[in-house]
């Protein structure tokens, strides 16, 4: 499959600390990928790179075969590039109505074809409907999170740590979504820490250490060498 | 397939992204333009004046607007009877080269009116200029210190009248309104027309106690030819004088007011200052009586001023005479004022003491009339005058002039300042009378837009002097050599150019061009002497076309918009075609597709 997502060589850095050095990434169109790695590894800062918020100093970032280095978020938004951020990024002021219905600026969906394509997915979102979103669980709150991206249609959906703050049975809930979503053909990395839950719907598996990829494999490889990668860098 | 592709995907869903995106893409530009429009409409000059709007008619003075007539002015006037400038680097006064350290002007009056309208009216019976005046709060580092014998109202303001009198016998009021400005401060002599007349004030004094021959002694030198020969007193009796009783200079009641206004179609500045008895060197020269006046007038056409020095009589050496602006009225007839005789200066330079004659200066040009008017300037250089007599004693008596009682109202610093000064050895210059004022002022003007094929001769009409018209074939007529004026109705007609009138006195007052079908313009300046008024500013909005689109400029101004637009979307389209950017050195394509109908 020809990579819709493709990082060459990208070096980034947080003012002069530089996080990633040199990462080659290529995403298969329709896959899911598993990105993991220990805390500090430079998962979530890969993910701000792909999704135009920090921009990559040296290396490309192919997007669809085109050159997007320097997009503006909103124009790979628009594009179809969609990211749930770490911490969900949910409106806790408003309803879950109101938090969908902002996500459907982004598109030119209808309300009720946005209720529709969220409530489908999340039923609970719909008993849910007038509720403030900041008052909700944190599961539903991430039920949130997710239907507001599948209102804008993405055809690439970044997940920085699903699982946060999260019970077990609630992560594999997600997962399940989140392969369904991935079923319908929507490119999907997702950056976790626990490596079981992701790799479990996974195609393909990613473990970062030190701003570097040091592997890229199946995940029933990944999940056998995981505490190599993680301890040692590179697999023997 | 490429991104954007026009031909079918065969998912009508997606096909459907792709209309919905086109039609967002329209409708984007069609936003885009439909804001530019609103934003060339909405800017003024270019169709603000022909949008429709609910006709306005010009305000009269009455009730606080523009003049009939007039488009603009600007007026003051400003009057002291006594000014007292005083230059010693010790005062820890900043000031420029050549200007006073210290300023006093007694019974200080001042008005000022503008268009708009605005006004303002200053009146202070001791005006220590407006460094002081204004900021005394800060050369303090206070604001509660504020300078308090002080009149002062403007307008848009609170009110429009303030008086005070700080001390018994005297007075000062300040008023300004939407219809003008007037101050005025007296101090011993009654207001302006509640009290008798001065002496000075008399439209011509006639000769008082006139002697029946021509005066020895120093009147004789001080008049000059045609008098007896100079006999003047010599230095001891000089200094006799100065070191007697009395003061260098001691007046007896001044008063000035000055007024701002607009009447009858002109701008007036008026200003006036009265000095009622004045004793010079002792009572050696004695002045019953000095008024000193300007006056300046505008009616956008032309400004004028008169100004007048008058003294009802003078007495030197108890010989008394009347004296007005022409000169001396003596038995023998009218002689005129001389110039002081370099004689009496050249005496009197030994003490640091020199005396220069009443002045009137017309500087009007133009549309502005201006005129500065001022009484006797006794210069003292009192280090000069300390050498040569005990001088601390006449330096008191000139400060005593200013009452202990006002002197008390004096913020601490102010008043611990003026008492010192008899101890400076500084150089005092005495004005005694003056009086300012100036007026300008320019007239109104129709903003009409020009019209097309019509007649292009504008009636207007000059002065004998008033009317300069300009032509080439076209118009022939060449007026007065003044300028001034306001029509600048230009036309071009029937192959002439020109016809444009420059000038044209007080009439049409157009500006617009206008296309003629051969009519010239050249319009009939310094023919007649009338000044036909012009009409008052109307809206004339529905007069223009708007296929005319503002004319030559709004045209202008909206390719300029569309041009920036244009220019706008392709830098951000092509910026990096342009420019460069980050090349991508896999080959691939700058730019963000739609991930969604990315096919492998």
């Amino acid at each position: 499959m020809a990579p819709i997502l493709e990082l060459e060589g990208v070096h980034a850095a947080y003012g002069r600390i530089e996080v990633l050095h040199g990462v080659d990434l290529a995403v298969p169109r329709g896959a899911v990928v598993a990105l993991l790695g220990p805390n500090g590894a430079g998962k979530t800062t890969l993910m701000k790179v792909c999704s135009g918020r920090l921009r990559a100093t040296s290396g490309h970032v192919h997007l669809g075969g085109s050159h997007v280095n320097g997009a503006a978020p909103d124009a790979l938004a628009r594009a179809g590039l969609c990211t749930i951020p770490e911490g969900r990024g949910i409106f806790p002021n408003l309803t879950v109505a109101e938090n969908l219905r902002l996500s459907g600026l982004v598109g030119q969906a209808s309300a009720a074809q946005i209720y529709e394509t969220a409530f489908t997915r999340f039923p609970r979102l719909a008993e849910r409907y007038d509720q403030l979103a900041g008052s909700m669980s944190g599961g539903e709150q991430q039920m949130l999170a997710m239907a507001r991206a599948l209102v804008t249609n993405p055809a690439v959906l970044l997940v920085d740590e699903l699982s946060m703050g999260l019970a077990p049975l609630i992560v594999r809930q997600l997962y399940d979504v989140l392969g369904q979503i991935a079923d319908q053909g929507v490119t999907v990395v997702a950056v976790e820490q626990f490596a079981d839950m992701a790799l479990r719907v996974a195609d393909f598996a990613a473990v970062m250490t030190h701003g570097r990829i040091v592997a890229f494999d199946e995940p029933e490889v990944i999940r056998r060498d995981l505490a190599a990668l993680y301890l040692g860098g590179a697999a023997a | 397939m490429s991104a954007g592709s026009p031909k079918s995907t065969g998912d009508p869903g997606r096909d459907r992204r792709r209309r919905e995106g086109r039609r967002r893409a329209a409708r984007r530009g069609g936003a885009a333009v439909a804001a530019m429009t609103i934003g060339v409409l909405a800017t003024p000059g270019v169709w603000a004046s022909t949008a429709p709007s609910p006709t306005t008619p010009a305000p009269s003075p009455a009730d606080g607007g523009a003049a009939p007539g007039l488009g603009g002015w600007t007026i003051s006037a400003s009057a002291a009877p006594i000014t007292m400038e005083i230059y010693d680097p010790k005062i820890p006064i900043p000031a420029q080269p050549g200007q006073p350290n210290l300023e006093f002007d007694l019974s200080y009056t001042r008005a000022s009116y503008g268009s708009g309208p605005t006004g303002a009216a200053t009146a202070s019976w001791l005006w220590p200029g407006d460094a002081i005046a204004f900021g005394l709060g800060q050369l303090f580092n206070s604001p509660n210190v504020k300078y308090p014998i002080l009149t002062n109202v403007q307008f848009p303001g609170a009110t429009p009248d303030a008086t005070m009198q700080p001390i018994p016998g005297s007075y000062m009021q300040s008023h300004t309104d939407a219809n003008g400005s007037t101050s005025v401060s007296t101090f011993g002599l009654p207001l302006p027309g509640t009290g008798p007349s001065l002496p000075g004030s008399a439209p011509t004094s006639a000769p008082s106690a006139a002697p029946s021959s021509a005066p020895p002694g120093l009147l004789g030198g001080l008049l000059g030819g045609g008098l007896p020969p100079l006999q003047l007193p010599d230095l001891g009796t000089l200094i006799q004088f100065l070191t007697g009783q009395s003061a260098l200079v001691d007046i007896q009641g001044e008063r000035s007011q000055t007024s701002a206004t607009v009447t009858n179609g002109k701008a007036v500045a008026t200003a006036e200052s009265d000095a009622g008895k004045l004793l010079l060197l002792g009572g050696l020269i004695e002045f019953d009586g000095l008024k000193v006046t300007s006056q300046s007038t505008s009616d956008g056409v032309k400004g004028t001023s008169t100004g007048n020095v008058d003294y009802g009589s003078m007495s030197v050496a108890g010989v008394t005479f009347g004296i007005t602006a022409n000169g001396i009225q003596t038995p023998a007839g009218l002689i005129a004022l001389p110039q002081l005789p370099d004689t009496v200066n050249q005496l009197l330079a030994p003490l640091g003491i020199s005396i220069a004659l009443p002045a009137a200066s017309d500087v009007s040009k133009d549309t502005a009339g201006q005129m500065f008017s001022h009484g006797l300037q006794v210069t003292i250089d009192t280090a000069k005058l300390k050498a040569m007599l005990p001088l601390t004693p006449v330096l008191t008596q000139l400060f005593a002039q200013i009452p202990p009682q006002l002197l008390a109202q004096l913020p601490a610093p102010l008043s611990t300042i003026i008492p010192t000064l008899p101890q400076l050895a500084p150089k005092i210059v005495l004005t005694i009378g003056s009086a300012k004022s100036q007026a300008d002022a320019s007239q109104a003007i129709d903003l009409s837009g020009g019209t097309t094929g019509g007649p292009t001769t504008q009636p207007s009409s000059g002065g004998s002097s008033s009317s300069s018209s300009a032509g080439t074939s076209g118009g022939s007529s060449t007026g007065g050599s003044t300028t001034g004026g306001s029509d600048l109705s230009g036309g071009t007609g029937g192959g002439s150019v020109g016809g444009g009138s420059v000038g044209g006195g007080t009439g049409g007052g157009t500006v617009g061009g206008t296309t003629g079908g051969g009519t010239t313009g050249g319009s009939a300046g310094g023919t007649t002497g009338s000044m036909a008024p012009s009409p008052p500013m109307q809206n004339t909005a529905a007069k223009v076309s708007p296929a005319a689109f503002g004319g030559l400029p709004g045209q202008l101004m909206l390719g300029a918009a569309v041009v920036a637009c244009l220019a706008a979307w392709g830098l951000k389209k092509y910026s990096n075609l342009l420019f460069g950017g980050a090349g991508c050195e896999a080959g691939h394509s700058t730019g963000v597709p739609d991930l969604r109908e990315f096919e492998e």
